[in-house]
């Protein structure tokens, strides 16, 4: 029999953690929680677990700071980010911080639990929100804002953003543009690393611009 | 804060019942004076007189009513006078029995009794008793009628009060509830306000500090929160000037209406005009269709809002469809959207397999401007 993976909860939603928790429990382990971006630091830190599901928003700095200082000192712990309906720019942040993926809170407990096990396994998550957001940040970036290539997609990371955007699986997707889904999952894996190694200024410039529609 | 009891609303009703009570008194007397005068000998002049002096007086109570004086004393005491002179014509008309005053002088007590209470009730009583002493000789008659007046008087001011009391008691409440509600609407709209402020304008002073050595980051984030700020003021919480606005709205309501999940990307933005107010009409039309006839919990929606042509496609993963084959009702739907689609210059394309799902493809070609 396989480990079961070890899941750490970051929310600062009792009720919303605990309804997680039951979901979830059985097919993983969750080895802690915690409620504010201190007391998440710490206790990860000390727990070290496969995958943290962190909340967008926290009380103390928001999930882009937990983030960031655990990947400081345990750059091996991957995240998985999971919110209600957050503003693009806060959900592109955290990905932006390092986060594989994000998905929202409606998500299915089956669902939840075969992206917990994609992030541990070191592939992206790309819900259709994020995807939709990952389109509309590189779209707004115009080529006086990008660096290098870096910070643009090609054709067919557009292509497999936007068959996900329109709520296809990566199976699908695969199947409509007639490529593995070992292929889709290697172009997700690169736009999210072009996402974090964008210049953040970047970034906010397009919140900034998408805000000002 | 006001301690003075709040306006008693059955003042009113009881003015208008002593005043209908006088009426029907008047009338009364009447016809109790026109069968005093042929049966019993009434004297003619003395029953017009008193008649005429009884339906002056009631039509000056009602006037008197309308101003809002009837509980002004110098009135009821002229009142009262009235009704001991009443009193007084019935003793010298000159009948052989009988009298024909009936409950007119009775009204009189009642008003004191509104205005004075059961002092004032009783008093008026016992001033109508004494004329009534004095000038009638029949002793048990007189008695009774003074028993009757003294009663009445007494009975009625308490039931006036009572029925004062337990409407202030009422209004008293009332408004206790009603301000034990605002107070509650505003804790929660306090509440409301700080998870927004929290969710918006602190959030924004956070990056503001860490992003403080940028001034055009810090620019941008003011003005940002600005606009935000500003919106949700004014209570513009949604833009529905804009493809996105008005495809979100749609969503939202489908999803209300039908307790479907309808989940909605999107991408870019441009300003609404006919031609996409069409487009946003028929994705509405998709949704429910899918919502309605796909048998599933969740609709995608996926707008490319900046691109020429805007697209929009709505996906369900629910039973399906053989397009070739359609129902009546659902190519009813089909044709509608394709009709509207169509007479704005866009077109539709309809994907969908039996067991696996429906995906609704929307192209409308874009204006010039607009897009952002």
């Amino acid at each position: 029999m396989s480990e079961k993976l070890r899941v750490f909860l970051v929310d600062d939603h009792d009720l919303f953690r605990a309804g997680v928790r039951s979901e979830i429990g059985e097919q993983v382990e969750v080895v802690g929680e915690a409620d504010a971006v201190d007391a998440a630091i710490e206790l990860i830190r000390e727990r070290a677990p496969d995958v943290v599901l962190l909340d967008v928003h926290l009380p103390g700095g928001g999930g882009r700071a937990v983030l960031e200082a655990v990947k400081e000192t345990h750059p091996e712990i991957r995240f998985l980010a999971l919110s209600v309906s957050d503003a693009p720019q806060d959900v592109v942040d955290v990905v932006h911080a390092g986060a594989r993926g994000y998905v929202t809170k409606s998500i299915r407990s089956e669902e939840l639990i075969a992206a917990i096990g994609k992030v541990a396994n070191d592939d992206v998550v790309f819900s259709p929100k994020l995807a939709g957001f990952v389109l509309d940040a590189f779209t707004a970036l115009t080529p006086a804002d990008v660096d290098d290539e870096l910070a643009s997609l090609t054709a067919r990371e557009r292509e497999v953003l936007q068959l996900i955007a329109r709520g296809y699986t990566y199976r699908e997707t695969g199947e409509a543009l007639f490529i593995s889904v070992k292929t889709v999952e290697t172009h997700v894996g690169s736009v999210l690393r072009k996402l974090q190694l964008t210049n953040r200024n970047e970034l906010t410039r397009w919140a900034a611009k998408r805000e000002l529609i | 804060m006001s301690t003075s009891p709040p306006e008693v609303r059955v003042d009113a009703t009881l003015q208008q019942i002593i005043v209908g009570f006088r009426l029907v008194s008047a009338i009364w007397m009447t016809v109790l004076g026109i069968i005093g005068v042929v049966t019993w000998q009434a004297g003619t002049g003395v029953v017009i007189a008193a008649l005429a002096l009884v339906w002056g007086w009631t039509a000056l109570t009602y006037v008197v009513m309308r101003a809002g004086r009837l509980q002004w004393l110098p009135w009821l005491v002229a009142d009262l006078a009235v009704a001991v002179a009443v009193v007084y014509f019935d003793s010298i008309d000159g009948a052989i029995q009988g009298s024909f005053v009936g409950g007119y002088p009775m009204t009189s007590v009642l008003f004191w009794g509104y205005a004075y209470r059961i002092p004032g009730g009783l008093g008026a009583a016992a001033a109508l008793s004494a004329a009534v002493i004095v000038s009638e000789s029949d002793l048990s008659g007189n008695i009774a009628t003074s028993v009757l007046y003294l009663a009445v008087g007494g009975v009625a001011a308490w039931a006036f009060e009572a029925l004062r009391s337990s409407e202030r008691r009422r209004l008293r409440a009332e408004a206790e509830l009603e301000s034990e509600r605002g107070a509650r609407i505003r804790s929660e709209e306090r509440a409301e306000v700080a998870a927004h402020l929290h969710d918006s304008v602190l959030q924004t002073l956070a990056l503001i500090q860490k992003g403080s050595t940028d001034p055009a980051q810090v620019r941008n984030l003011a003005r940002v929160q600005e606009r935000e700020l500003r919106a949700w003021l004014l209570g513009a919480g949604d833009t529905v000037d804009t493809v996105v606005g008005a495809l979100e709205a749609v969503c939202t309501d489908i999803e209300k209406r039908l307790g479907v999940a309808v989940e909605l990307v999107a991408v870019g933005d441009r300003r609404l005009d006919d031609h996409l107010r069409a487009l946003v009409g028929a994705t509405g039309e998709s949704i429910m269709n899918a919502a309605k006839h796909a048998g599933v919990e969740k609709v995608s929606v996926y707008a490319e809002a900046g691109a020429d042509p805007v697209q929009v496609f709505v996906r369900d993963r629910g039973i399906g469809f053989d397009p070739t084959s359609v129902e009546a009702d659902r190519r009813g739907l089909t044709e509608s959207v394709r009709g509207r689609m169509e007479r704005h210059g866009g077109n539709v394309e309809i994907v969908s397999t039996v067991g696996s799902g429906t995906e609704v493809r929307l192209m409308m070609p874009a204006a010039e401007d607009g897009a952002s």
